[in-house]
């Protein structure tokens, strides 16, 4: 249990996807200029993160591991990904046609969310459990919704701030993520033991 | 009904079988190599800890030295047999520990008069300029001495005895976390040989 | 609208006027998170272009008999296999190379930048025409991440490429070589080359169905709407 906690924590603040592991970012940058849209992504991105960790450690370890194909896993787990974003996809647009909308147009761009398939490659790396992979994938999720969350709010000020020709748009937002950043080191070291 | 589920299949499947047929030629023509590669590097990682021995037997992991009868600390990964000459001389350790920056990995050598031979941080997210300088001479120097009695202890001011080891300024977190793992080592190590 | 395109501007296409990284904004996971030393940065190009041009190539081989369907499927199972080769091959034949660039190998198959080139260029294009396409944005892409791995190293750390340079000038600051200074020095190359060129972001072609999520995409900025 003190594991999973430190797995959650973990990837949370002091290994902040967005922020530490860069993974997520095209998305991070993309979405985040207004907090609704961030809000939208973030629940999409949580969603697919957690079943697509399920799902692709039992392809790891029920199909290739036992036959010796650890070399397919990156062609394995992206097409799982696909796969399942589209079933999402399709089944929210039938089921719960609410969250749906919500959440639903977001979904294709999580196929190529770094975040994703970046979980899947960490957990074969870490040789994690079913467990401690789906924790890990719900943690990345979480941490990417806060900086997510915390950028959007910083955005939006900033589009009413004068700003140089040179810097409008992306550069500033880019100096503004490192600050983000710089805040978040002060949680490394939070665990201990 | 062929052309719209049939036909996209078929060529579907076309394209997985022979993109996944080529993957599998160059895999079967790189994994000799890649085994090799892996091989030399661990190989290396163990002489970098332990220098004058020439070959390292296959590890056993913790499990395998629980069911032995050996009482192993969760954190050991691996026990590999120091040889020179043919002759087993020593034990090189693999063990983790909990740093700054999360989960390391830490190789030490270890004699069979429990005198440390090396320690190396194998894996580690600890802070460059740092706590990484627990890769240092500097700070690992230190331990090269016979294992103490009881264990290695860190402190912040200059060392009385060979027991004692002064912590990385700004980085106690990680000197405490690579003494930790020393200790679990020669614990092993200790347990094995069975010395005082 | 097939306007015939000159060979050698689809090369230098994707150095400056339409450089992926500075320009397109794609590509930034490994951009920044591999980009620590000048040498990362080199490699991480090099192997990226290795994927582009292959899978360019294949897609645009492919793209007349693949059906629309089972468009998107395809390229990523084409896209997937060049990135499970190039991770083959710098295992075996580069280890160093490998160990330093991690999980961001793999990380190439969502790189936007392979995936935007397949539906904006080889999907619609002759294979002579795609390779060099996919050589001239890797070129850029390699080029761009070059810069700011140097930068990176020369500011953190006072070397390039493993060559100390900066000596005695300056004492080098390690932030630079953390998170933050990645994203601080992208930030301001990207500035620079926005002045330099004097033009603004343009849209990496969203409308055409990229559903790539990219920075620059205000498709999915806008929650949908383009």
């Amino acid at each position: 249990m003190k594991e999973l906690f430190a797995i959650l924590i973990g990837a949370i603040l002091v290994e902040n996807f967005v922020l530490s592991k860069f993974l997520g970012i095209c998305p991070f940058l993309g979405v985040s200029k207004k907090t609704s849209t961030a809000l939208g992504m973030s629940g999409a991105v949580i969603f697919v993160l957690v079943m697509s960790q399920a799902v692709t450690w039992l392809a790891n370890e029920y199909l290739l591991k036992p036959n010796s194909l650890e070399y397919l896993q990156t062609i394995t787990f992206i097409l799982v990904i696909a796969a399942l974003v589209q079933f999402v996809e399709t089944v929210l647009k039938k089921l719960m046609p609410p969250l749906y909308k919500a959440l639903g147009v977001y979904l294709p761009l999580i196929t190529t969310n770094c975040a994703v398939l970046g979980s899947a490659l960490i957990f074969v790396e870490r040789d994690y459990t079913f467990v401690e992979a789906v924790v890990f994938g719900f943690a990345a999720g979480l941490g990417f919704t806060l900086a997510l969350i915390l950028f959007s709010g910083i955005r939006e000020r900033l589009e009413t701030a004068d700003i140089p020709e040179a810097f409008k748009g992306m550069p500033i937002t880019l100096v503004a993520a490192s600050l983000v950043s710089i805040t978040f080191i002060g949680f490394a070291g939070l665990i201990i033991g | 009904m062929f052309k719209e589920i049939i036909k996209p299949s078929i060529i579907l499947f076309l394209v997985c079988a022979i993109m996944t047929g080529a993957l599998a030629y160059v895999n079967s023509v790189t994994e000799p190599r890649i085994d090799e590669n892996n091989k030399i590097a661990e190989q290396e990682s163990l002489r970098n800890v332990y220098d004058d021995a020439d070959n390292f037997l296959d590890a056993k992991t913790g499990e395998e030295l629980m069911t032995e009868g050996i009482d192993v600390s969760d954190n050991i990964e691996k026990l590999y047999t120091a040889q020179k000459g043919g002759q087993s001389v020593g034990y090189v350790v693999s063990v983790f520990s909990s740093g700054y920056g999360g989960k390391m990995k830490i190789l030490v050598g270890i004699d069979n008069d429990l005198n440390i031979k090396g320690i190396s941080l194998v894996s580690h997210n600890e802070t460059p300029g740092l706590g990484a300088n627990a890769n240092n001479p500097k700070f690992k120097d230190q331990f090269l001495v016979e294992a103490p009695r009881k264990e290695f202890n860190v402190v912040k001011r200059v060392p009385n005895d060979d027991s004692e080891i002064q912590a990385i300024t700004a980085a106690t977190v990680t000197s405490k976390a690579v003494t930790k793992g020393v200790n679990e080592a020669v614990e092993l190590v200790r347990s094995i040989v069975g010395g005082a | 609208m097939a306007e015939r395109k000159k060979p050698v501007s689809v090369l230098l296409n994707g150095i400056i006027k339409e450089n992926p990284t500075f320009r397109l904004l794609l590509g930034m996971c490994p951009s920044l998170a591999v980009t620590t030393m000048a040498r990362n940065g080199l490699g991480m190009g090099a192997a990226a272009t290795f994927v582009l041009v292959g899978s360019n190539l294949v897609i645009s081989l492919i793209r007349k008999i693949v059906p629309d369907k089972v468009r998107i499927p395809a390229y990523i199972t084409v896209i997937a296999t060049f990135t499970t080769i190039v991770q083959l091959l710098l295992a075996a034949f580069f280890p160093e190379l490998n160990k330093q660039l991690g999980i961001y190998i793999p990380l190439i198959v969502v790189n936007c930048i392979i995936f935007a080139r397949a539906e904006m260029f080889a999907q619609k294009n002759g294979p002579l025409l795609s390779i060099l396409d996919g050589l001239g944005m890797g070129a850029g892409f390699t080029l761009a991440i070059t810069i700011i791995g140097s930068v990176r190293e020369i500011l953190g750390a006072g070397t390039w490429m493993g060559i100390p340079v900066t000596v005695n000038l300056f004492e080098p600051a390690i932030m630079f070589i953390l998170p933050p200074g990645g994203f601080l020095v992208m930030g301001f190359l990207v500035a620079l080359f926005n002045k330099l060129t004097d033009k603004k972001e343009k849209d990496p072609g969203c409308e055409t169905g990229c559903n790539a999520g990219c920075p620059g995409c205000s498709k999915a900025a806008n929650g949908g709407e383009a």
